[in-house]
């Protein structure tokens, strides 16, 4: 044990297990009630999404999904309006942008594109969302764990 | 100030033979020291297998050995939440292990003598920090003699040399004296009993430790006062600091504004230095666990005396420039008798500005 | 790299000397409450100065070492309502234009006197020569291609972008293909590979901030790594936070870069940075269509969209 290794063991991921953890960003007024629509037609979908209510695709900051992998997921998704149905009108078209590049800033730092997801999912959209939530666990899932980023002391 | 300590042991370590003796050393102890990473030299835990790659041609490290004794982030409590039998919830902390005896290896005379500079604040006193005792207590300093002053050295502008032995368990002397390391070995000098223990250690005679031949006694004396003669031209330039007294009247001198304006307000200084000591507190952890460390902060940063409630006492650049260079010249000289300052010439090489000790050191003289 | 890179320590000089004057008058009327320019400091290093006098004025220098990219000490005078002059290259316009578009301090209260350039030193580099061949260097501006600012090597804004006054005439511009070299070397790599080597580069960083600090892209009133509450930067200087710290970062400034290299320049550690930046101003550039994305424009790539921007590759 050397001091510039870090002393305490890597930080326990939340999820132990070979279960993947995904941890989605959804927009209040589409994605958000889309996957409750989901949720209320008792769609059959895997558990392994943690959702984060945000107003708005925009208002995702691409450090949330850089610390959600910091943090121990296997994969992210966000999901927003469809493209001109924003409830700001215009905030997924920043957000659509942002993620773009983010996507390609992800796989240069090492981490499989794969692992992070845009969705534009509408209120009305259980179906979709109960599946993107299907595909996206399965595809995450055969990645096996993402690699770490380190002890966060 | 004159030094002539008496060695409790000398050796004889061949340039070649380095490698095998801290890979020994390595058996038992985790090794610090100098090694180039892309270009530049620095100071950290040698990897195992990086012990014949230790550099000690380059002056300093751009990074100081502080390291060795006070970590950039160091843990010092562990908590964890479970439940017991009954479901009832028990809380549990640990101390984190300090980890193996270190040994800081060929680090300049100037950043041992630093050590002793952090010993004094965290070890006398009214309070004794346990954490860096702990550590400290495990912990055998190393130096080279200085073979050449680099430009920026100014170690005898505070009395100290090249062949300095204070704070030093052990100290390599270039077996020709100054100058590049022409030799073949180095004179292993050991001035208290842990450095002796080092030695003598099996490992280190198995490594190729020798006695020193009888005959080279006088030679060795003459090398080490040649590295104690040594001046450097920074130093030479610039004279003995004295200037803690003056500044006791300098505090509101409008000198502070003006040179504090082309500072970034980074820690480079603060960092790179082997004598800033100031650390912050904080927490990390998940959910029902998690560890408190302490990390080193700057009194450059802005934020640094901010203070719950959010007033921050120093929120002008000239107020920490001021402070540092007051820490460093009169408060720690006020509570300690001697400057917070080693002449080790980092801050010269690695401020984007310049702004830097002796630059104000010389500029105090002249207010 | 431009072909017309070159120092040229006579001409310099004379800029140096109009620059005083300028400077000087400008105090001397009381048209500008300070001048920020550069004096000299340690050993010849140029440092930022605010000259707040005509007699001060005579402090400033120009000559080939003037690196240091002023434009962020603006930020230290806000408080105030005089005007203020400073002196800028191209690159110094760059990073004045980044200040000023990110609208951080009002043009109106500047006084911008321009210099065109062919060439700045890095004062590393040439201060660490010994004095005879130093001298020599900074007299007849000979020396190689290698001791040019790294900038100065895919500079093709030599002219000022912005100026109330010019010292010297314009110089020829070039354009320059963006090209990103060490982008395309790592992209190269395997993504696991990757990982590795930004996390073993990343463990060299003391987390010092100078970076951030002489970044003019980074000048938010405080910055968000800086806050206790959210936690977004961990206080730990290990690993997976110094990650976090760069790559959250250069994602911040990303769009919004003018490539200066100065980041690179100041760490003390001798972190490539601009590996991350360069990257994302590639994709931005070929993803958006963005021509010089490190001139600085009123609207940046993100900070809009276009309806036929395409959807987030992989995703439906």
């Amino acid at each position: 044990m050397t001091v510039n290794e870090p002393v305490m063991a890597e930080s326990e991921p939340v999820a132990v297990g070979r279960e993947p953890l995904i941890v989605g960003f959804l927009c209040n007024w589409c994605s958000y009630a889309g996957a409750d629509s989901a949720g209320t037609g008792r769609m059959v979908q895997p558990t392994n999404v943690r959702i984060i209510r945000v107003p708005c695709s925009g208002r995702v900051n691409p450090r949330f999904i850089l610390r959600a992998f910091q943090r121990g997921a296997d994969g992210v998704l966000v999901s927003g309006c469809h493209p001109n149905d924003c409830h700001y009108s215009t905030g997924n078209f920043f957000a659509r942008r942002r993620l773009m590049v983010l996507k390609r800033y992800l796989e240069y730092l090492g981490i499989d594109p794969a692992r992070f997801e845009a969705h534009w999912v509408s209120a009305s959209e259980g179906q979709k969302w109960a599946e993107v939530v299907r595909s996206m666990s399965e595809r995450v899932k055969a990645l096996g764990p993402a690699p770490k980023f380190g002890s966060l002391v | 100030m004159a030094e002539s300590p008496v060695p409790k042991a000398t050796r004889l370590v061949t340039k070649a033979g380095l490698g095998a003796w801290l890979a020994a050393l390595a058996a038992d102890n985790t090794v610090m020291g100098p090694v180039m990473v892309d270009g530049k030299p620095l100071f950290r835990a040698l990897a195992a297998g990086q012990e014949g790659d230790v550099d000690l041609e380059s002056v300093h490290t751009v990074n100081s050995p502080k390291v060795g004794v006070l970590p950039q982030t160091e843990p010092m409590v562990r908590y964890r939440l479970d439940k017991d039998s009954g479901g009832a919830p028990t809380l549990s902390t640990e101390a984190p292990d300090s980890g193996p005896p270190v040994v800081v290896f060929g680090v300049r005379p100037c950043d041992a003598v630093a050590i002793e500079l952090l010993d004094k604040v965290f070890l006398t006193g009214d309070f004794v920090d346990g954490a860096y005792k702990e550590r400290r207590d495990k912990v055998t300093v190393v130096s080279v003699a200085c073979p050449v002053p680099a430009k920026s050295c100014f170690c005898d502008s505070f009395g100290l040399t090249p062949g300095a032995s204070r704070g030093a368990d052990v100290v390599l002397y270039g077996r020709s004296g100054p100058g590049k390391v022409e030799g073949d070995a180095y004179y292993a000098v050991a001035y208290t009993d842990r450095g002796e223990a080092l030695l003598g250690s099996a490992g280190s005679k198995a490594a190729g430790v020798a006695d020193l031949p009888g005959t080279e006694g006088q030679k060795m004396e003459n090398a080490i006062s040649s590295f104690r003669a040594l001046k450097t031209p920074l130093g030479d330039k610039l004279g003995r600091i004295d200037v803690a007294g003056k500044l006791d009247g300098l505090f509101e001198n409008p000198y502070w504004e003006k040179i504090s304006a082309r500072c970034v307000s980074c820690g480079t200084c603060t960092f790179v230095c082997p004598t800033c000591y100031c650390f912050g507190v904080a927490d990390t952890g998940a959910a029902g666990q998690g560890v408190r460390f302490r990390y080193w902060d700057s009194c450059k940063f802005p934020q640094f005396l901010t203070m719950a409630g959010g007033h921050n006492p120093r929120p002008a650049k000239k107020m920490r420039s001021r402070q540092r260079f007051m820490h460093k010249l009169n408060y720690y000289h006020h509570r300690y008798g001697e400057y917070l300052c080693v002449g080790c010439g980092r801050c010269v090489e690695s401020c984007p500005v310049g702004l830097h000790l002796p630059l104000v050191a010389g500029d105090v003289r002249g207010l | 790299m431009p072909k017309n890179l070159a120092v040229d320590p006579k001409k310099m000089k004379e800029t140096e000397t109009a620059l005083r004057a300028e400077a000087g008058k400008l105090l001397g009327e009381g048209a500008v409450t300070a001048f920020l320019g550069h004096e000299e400091g340690w050993d010849g290093l140029p440092v930022p100065f605010f000259a707040a006098t005509a007699d001060e004025a005579k402090r400033l220098v120009w000559n080939p070492l003037v690196a240091f990219n002023l434009a962020k000490h603006l930020l230290d005078r806000l408080d105030g309502e005089g005007k203020l002059g400073i002196v800028v290259n191209g690159c110094g316009s760059l990073a004045l234009n980044r200040i000023l578009k990110d609208r951080r301090f009002p043009r109106e209260r500047l006084h911008v006197v321009g210099v065109p350039c062919t060439g700045v030193l890095d004062p590393d580099k040439v201060l660490a020569l010994p004095d005879a061949e130093r001298k020599e260097v900074l007299q007849s501006g000979k020396v190689g291609a290698e001791f040019f600012l790294k900038r100065c090597g895919w500079c093709d804004a030599p002219n000022p972008v912005v100026y109330d006054s010019l010292i010297g005439d314009k110089v020829p511009e070039e354009a320059v293909p963006p090209l990103y070299p060490r982008v395309a070397e790592l992209e190269a790599m395997k993504a696991e590979e990757r990982l590795a080597y930004f996390q073993g580069l990343y463990e060299k960083c003391i987390r010092c901030f100078a970076c951030r600090n002489v970044c003019p892209a980074c000048n938010c009133r405080e910055c968000s790594l800086d806050q206790w509450d959210p936690l977004w930067l961990g206080r730990a200087a290990v690993p997976s936070e110094q990650l976090m710290y760069h790559f959250i970062r250069a994602f911040d400034v990303a769009g919004r870069c003018i490539r200066c290299g100065e980041c690179e320049r100041v760490c003390s550690v001798g972190v490539p940075l601009m590996e991350l930046n360069d990257k994302l101003m590639k994709d931005i550039t070929e993803l958006f269509g963005v021509q010089r994305p490190h001139v600085p424009a009123d609207i940046e790539p993100l900070g809009q969209f276009d309806m036929g921007d395409p959807d987030v590759e992989g995703s439906h």
